[in-house]
């Protein structure tokens, strides 16, 4: 039987009677008495050898950094000095004949912006808002147009104007005027899924619609020297040819069956046949040649049966997904809906313990589970809840997100 | 000429909290003066963060890593707190990146658990200080680094709530906060190991 006195002792406030009536307390304490005069105990050794290697590497980390300096400064005075002779030397040519009139400036030529992206960075690419779901590496090619070359971003386009926004990823073109979407990008697949609005993705010709998604699914990247596609006619801007260095893409073969019937599976959840989503989310999940989609459906099932007022199933199915992708690419997401799961249930404690657990604190769903949880919590445990929204950890969060903890944060303080 | 964090260099920064009495705040605050006097420290700090089972090596890279940053940021500290509380903010940020890595996290509790075997003892068995040490060491390196940071500050180097709070750069209750989940899941797991005395 567990002292309700027993959390006084870890806070270091228990009371001398008490210790001295509850044995599990005196243990406790002990215990904890113990752990602190052994750790004392064990000092680690800083001797004079060790003294002396450490000052040696701290000098000669110095005398790197000072050279670098001085050869900074060097370079520095050297192209000042080139830079000067050049001038000395050619004196400023005027054409006799020639007018004395500005030339027109050329064109402001477009660099491509190379960006790599963390999980959760939101910025602006012409006229898309982007926002990174996992580290994501992108090239922010034109006003226009963007090239994800790996990760996942969410990509909103908003119909200010009525010329196309383009997203190209190595196996596929994406074109949109007013929609939403996510764009996973790998070295062997593609995916998209759209939200909002209709996109048209190229080269297999298609137009999704909000609640679609269409996958690549190239197992393997294909050769440029093996692709039959011609390449498009050069044009006379960089931008282009930046775009034409990608390697040229045969079209996609037909997705696998696991792709199909994840699709499906959204379309009955998006239409709320969770019950028939969740059986087809399982054949995904035991399906052997669905590997790769396990993880996915596995989630997506446990969603469901939330949906369906089944949290017991839910949650034996995200253990199951624990269990079987203990680091998976979804911890984040699957973390926040345990978190949930056990909120519904009436037991803010476990949402606290999941989301403590959760080692990366980047992840937008897992913050904002944090939010929920610490509003829980906080009627039991401030001091927890008040860590749970530790400001540290929204201080990269969308805005939207950290003004929500700052609102929890007030409340909790207000009512202390 | 030499720019670099020499001990025989001293920047010129004289901050009020610099030294505990009148004559050490008259001597100007150096790296030499901060290795000499909290090298020790923080050499410990490091030690006891990463635990028994990190190569020295590490343990010696990650101090000239904090006696390097702090030559870079000493034209920066303003004296609001001690030298000692400022170098242990360095020292604790210092191994948090460093453990950031789950693999080098993980691999250092596997080799503990070679070391430590830790075995619930039979109810008449005695176990020695190396063994107990072994064992909350087991259990220390499961908690997680922010809390584990705190714990060892003020359980073992002795520093006070305010102090860590300063250090981390957060707030006092927070420090609490930690200090008491990192308690509870010692002593737990503790119990559990049959670590009784």
């Amino acid at each position: 039987m567990t002292c309700p006195e027993r959390s006084a002792v870890h806070r270091g406030e228990i009371s001398q009677e008490h210790v001295a009536e509850c044995a599990e307390c005196r243990a406790a304490l002990a215990r904890l008495e113990t752990a602190r005069n052994v750790l004392q105990a064990d000092l680690p050794k800083f001797d004079g050898p060790v003294r002396a290697r450490v000052v040696r590497a701290i000098e000669a980390r110095g005398q790197r950094e000072a050279m670098l300096q001085r050869w900074l400064w060097a370079a520095t005075g050297a192209v000042v000095l080139v830079g000067l002779i050049l001038l000395w030397v050619r004196p400023p040519q005027f054409a006799d004949d020639a007018p004395m009139v500005a030339q027109p400036k050329p064109p402001a030529m477009l660099e491509p912006q190379a960006r790599a992206l963390e999980a959760g960075a939101r910025i602006e690419a012409g006229r898309a808002a982007i926002a990174a779901v996992n580290a994501s590496s992108l090239v922010v090619l034109s006003r226009e147009s963007i090239r994800l070359n790996a990760g996942a971003i969410w990509v909103d386009v908003a119909a200010t104007e009525s010329s196309e926004f383009r997203v190209e990823t190595p196996f596929a073109r994406i074109e949109l005027v007013d929609a939403r979407l996510l764009v996973e990008v790998t070295r062997e697949w593609t995916q998209v899924s759209v939200e909002r609005g209709q996109v048209r993705v190229d080269p297999a010709g298609i137009t999704l619609s909000a609640g679609q998604r269409w996958s690549s699914q190239i197992i393997e990247p294909i050769p440029p020297a093996l692709a039959t596609v011609p390449k498009p006619k050069p044009r006379a801007s960089r931008v282009v040819e930046a775009i034409q260095e990608t390697p040229p893409v045969a079209p996609p073969p037909a997705p696998p069956a696991a792709v199909r019937w994840l699709a499906e599976a959204d379309r009955l959840r998006l239409a709320g046949r969770h019950a028939e989503a969740s059986d087809l989310y399982r054949t995904i999940a035991l399906d052997p040649a669905s590997a790769p989609y396990a993880e996915e459906a596995l989630f997506l099932r446990a969603q469901s049966l939330a949906a369906m007022n089944d949290p017991r199933t839910a949650r034996s199915v995200l253990d199951e997904a624990s269990t079987r992708f203990p680091h998976g690419a979804l911890l984040p997401e699957r973390t926040a809906l345990a978190s949930q799961l056990a909120l519904d249930a009436g037991d803010p404690i476990r949402a606290a313990e999941l989301l403590e657990a959760v080692e990366d604190v980047t992840s937008p769903v897992v913050l904002e589970a944090r939010v929920h949880a610490a509003q829980g919590i906080a009627a039991r445990d401030r001091a927890r809840a008040l860590e749970l929204l530790d400001a540290r950890d929204f201080e990269r969060a969308p805005k939207a997100l950290a003004a929500l903890a700052d609102a929890a944060r007030a409340e909790i303080e207000r009512n202390k | 000429m030499y720019v670099g964090p020499s001990f025989a260099m001293a920047a010129a920064i004289e901050p009020e909290a610099a030294g505990s009495t009148a004559e050490e705040r008259r001597v100007p605050l150096t790296v030499e003066r901060l290795f000499r006097d909290h090298g020790e420290a923080v050499y410990r700090i490091v030690a006891r963060l990463l635990g028994p089972t990190a190569p020295r090596a590490d343990v010696e890279d990650l101090t000239q890593q904090v006696f390097v940053a702090a030559y870079g940021s000493l034209s920066r500290f303003r004296g609001e707190a001690a030298p000692s509380t400022w170098l242990y903010g360095i020292a604790s940020r210092t191994v948090l990146r460093y453990l950031r890595s789950w693999r080098r996290h993980r691999r250092m509790i596997e080799a503990l658990e070679s070391i430590a075997e830790p075995a619930v003892p039979q109810p008449d068995q005695v176990i020695g200080d190396r063994e107990v040490l072994g064992r909350v060491w087991s259990c220390l390196l499961r908690i997680k680094p922010k809390k584990r940071l705190v714990y060892l500050l003020h359980e073992v180097e002795g520093l006070s709530g305010k102090e860590i709070a300063a250090a981390l750069d957060v707030k006092e209750a927070t420090v609490w906060s930690r200090l008491h989940h990192a308690r509870r899941e010692l002593d737990a797991m503790l119990e559990a190991m049959g670590v009784e005395r």
